[in-house]
C-alpha cells in the first residue's frame, strides 16, 4: 500500500519564486537604466498608472473644490497663487540681476542661464512609506530622457532622474536622505551642500545645510538658496528653499535647516531638462 | 467568485497603500494593506498562492513605484512566508495570531527598509522617534487592518470551499 507523500508542490514553487526574485534583484541593483524585463513590465504599467493618476487627480480636484466653496477660501488660495508667482518672479529677477553683473564683469562670457530644452512629464507614481522619496513621471529615453538630467517644477528644483525606461522614469526628490544638492546662499553667494534627512519626529520635507566655510555663517532665518551648479547635475540658479533656522555651535556639523520651496506632496505636472543651462 | 473577490482585495490594497494612502497625507504612518491581506490568506491556505501573489505583485510594484526590484517584493515575500508558519496549525476563526503575524510581518518590513536606506548612504535623525512614531504604529496598524479584514471577510475565509476553490494552483 502506497503511502501518502507530503505534498512537495507549495515548496517547490516558493523556493522557484525565492530564486526568481533574487535573480532579480541582483540583475535590477545598481542599474541606471531598466533592463529588458522592466522596460517591458514597466512600459506596460505606465499607461494604467498614468490613467489611474489622472483619475486620482481628477476625483481630488472635485473633492477639494467641494470642501472649498467660500470666498474667503477661494480668495485665499488665489492670493496664495499670486504671492507665490510674485517671490518666484522676485528670485528670478534677482538671480537675473546678479548674473547680469557677473557677465559684465566677465567679458566674453555672453550665454545667459536657462532651460533652453526640456521634457514636461506628468507624475504616475508616487512614493510610499517614508524611507525613500522616487517619483514615477510619464516620460522616458523615447522622449529624450536621460539618467542625471534635472527635474524641476514652477517653485523650484525637485530632483534628478536616476532610472530610465523607454515610456517612463524615475525621479529622486531632493528631499530624499540619500541625496545631496551643491547650492549656493543667494545673498551671500557662500557654496555649500544641502543634504535631504529622514525625519520621523517632525516635518519630512526638511533638509539640512552643511559645510559652509566657518568664517562665513553670516546666514539669517529666510536666505534664498539657489543650487550652485557645482558637480555638473543641477544647472546654476534653480531656487531650492529657504533657511528656516541656523545652528549656531560649533559642535553641529548641521549649519542650517532649510524649507524646501516644491511642495512635494502635491506635484503633478514636472519639467526634466534634457539641455541648456550653464551646465546642462 | 472567490478568484474574483480575491483579485479585487488585492487591487484594492494596491490603491490603498499606493494611491490613496499618499494623496491623504498618510504616508508617515498607514497600515499596509498588501501585507495585512497577504498575512490573512497566507495563515488560511498556507504557501500557495500567497508566495507566488506576493512575488509576482511585489516586483510590478517594485517596477512602478519604487526605486529597487525587491523594495516590495522581498517584505511581501516574507510576509507570505511568515503566515504560512500558522496554517493549519488553529482554529480558522482565531484572529489574533494572524493580526500579530501581520504586525511582526510589517516591523520586519520597516527594518528591511530602514536598513535599505542606511546602505544606501540616507542621513536620519532621531532612531528612536523613528522607531515609536513610524515603525511601531504601522506595525500595529496594520495587524489592526489584518484583524479588521479577518471579521469582515469571516465568513467567506472559513468556508472550506475556498481552498478547494483554489488547490487548482497547488
Amino acid at each position: 500500500m502506497r503511502r501518502n507523500a507530503p505534498n512537495k508542490k507549495p515548496l517547490i514553487i516558493t523556493a522557484a519564486a525565492a530564486a526568481l526574485l533574487l535573480v532579480l534583484v541582483i540583475v535590477g541593483a545598481g542599474a541606471s537604466h531598466a533592463n529588458f524585463f522592466e522596460n517591458t513590465l514597466g512600459s506596460v504599467l505606465a499607461p494604467v498608472q498614468r490613467t489611474a493618476a489622472s483619475v486620482f487627480d481628477a476625483v481630488g480636484g472635485f473633492l477639494r473644490n467641494l470642501f472649498n466653496t467660500t470666498d474667503a477660501d477661494i480668495e485665499n488660495a488665489k492670493l496664495k497663487n499670486e504671492l507665490a508667482l510674485k517671490n518666484r518672479s522676485l528670485v528670478e529677477m534677482e538671480e537675473l540681476r546678479r548674473e547680469n553683473e557677473r557677465l559684465r564683469k566677465l567679458l566674453g562670457f555672453a550665454q545667459s542661464a536657462g532651460i533652453e530644452n526640456g521634457v514636461t512629464a506628468r507624475v504616475i507614481g508616487r512614493p510610499s512609506g517614508v524611507y525613500f522619496r522616487t517619483f514615477t513621471l510619464g516620460a522616458g529615453s523615447s522622449s529624450g530622457v536621460d539618467v542625471n538630467m534635472p527635474v524641476v517644477c514652477a517653485d523650484g528644483l525637485v530632483g534628478v532622474v536616476i532610472e530610465v525606461g523607454s515610456s517612463w522614469c524615475k525621479v529622486t526628490a531632493v528631499v530624499d536622505s540619500t541625496v545631496a544638492v551643491p547650492v549656493m546662499v543667494e545673498r551671500t553667494r557662500d557654496t555649500c551642500i544641502a543634504h535631504g534627512v529622514l525625519n520621523a519626529s517632525g516635518d519630512e520635507n526638511r533638509m539640512e545645510l552643511h559645510y559652509l566655510p566657518a568664517d562665513r555663517r553670516d546666514l539669517v532665518p529666510g536666505d534664498v538658496l539657489i543650487t550652485s551648479g557645482i558637480g555638473g547635475v543641477y544647472p546654476k540658479g534653480i531656487r531650492l528653499g529657504t533657511v528656516t533656522e541656523v545652528m549656531t555651535g560649533d559642535k553641529s556639523s548641521i549649519n542650517a535647516y532649510i524649507a524646501p520651496s516644491v511642495d512635494f506632496a502635491h506635484l503633478e505636472e514636472l519639467l526634466i531638462i534634457t539641455g541648456g543651462g550653464e551646465n546642462g | 467568485m472567490r478568484k474574483l473577490l480575491l483579485a479585487l482585495c488585492l487591487l484594492a490594497a494596491v490603491l490603498l497603500d499606493y494611491l490613496i494612502f499618499p494623496r491623504l497625507g498618510l504616508s508617515r504612518v498607514a497600515p499596509d494593506a498588501l501585507i495585512a491581506l497577504l498575512v490573512s490568506l497566507s495563515v488560511l491556505t498556507g504557501l500557495l498562492p500567497a508566495v507566488p501573489i506576493a512575488v509576482v505583485l511585489g516586483v510590478l510594484l517594485d517596477i512602478g513605484f519604487n526605486r529597487f526590484i525587491g523594495m516590495s517584493a522581498i517584505p511581501l515575500f516574507i510576509s507570505a512566508l511568515t503566515g504560512s508558519v500558522f496554517y493549519g496549525r488553529f482554529y480558522a476563526d482565531n484572529i489574533v495570531i494572524p493580526a500579530v503575524t501581520a504586525a511582526v510581518a510589517a516591523f520586519l518590513k520597516e527594518l528591511f527598509l530602514f536598513a535599505v536606506l542606511l546602505l544606501s548612504g540616507g542621513k536620519t535623525s532621531g532612531y528612536f522617534a523613528l522607531f515609536a512614531l513610524h515603525m511601531l504604529p504601522a506595525s500595529l496598524l496594520t495587524g489592526a487592518l489584518c484583524a479588521l479584514i479577518r471579521l469582515l471577510f469571516k465568513n467567506y475565509l472559513l468556508r472550506s470551499s475556498f481552498r478547494l476553490d483554489i488547490d487548482y494552483l497547488r
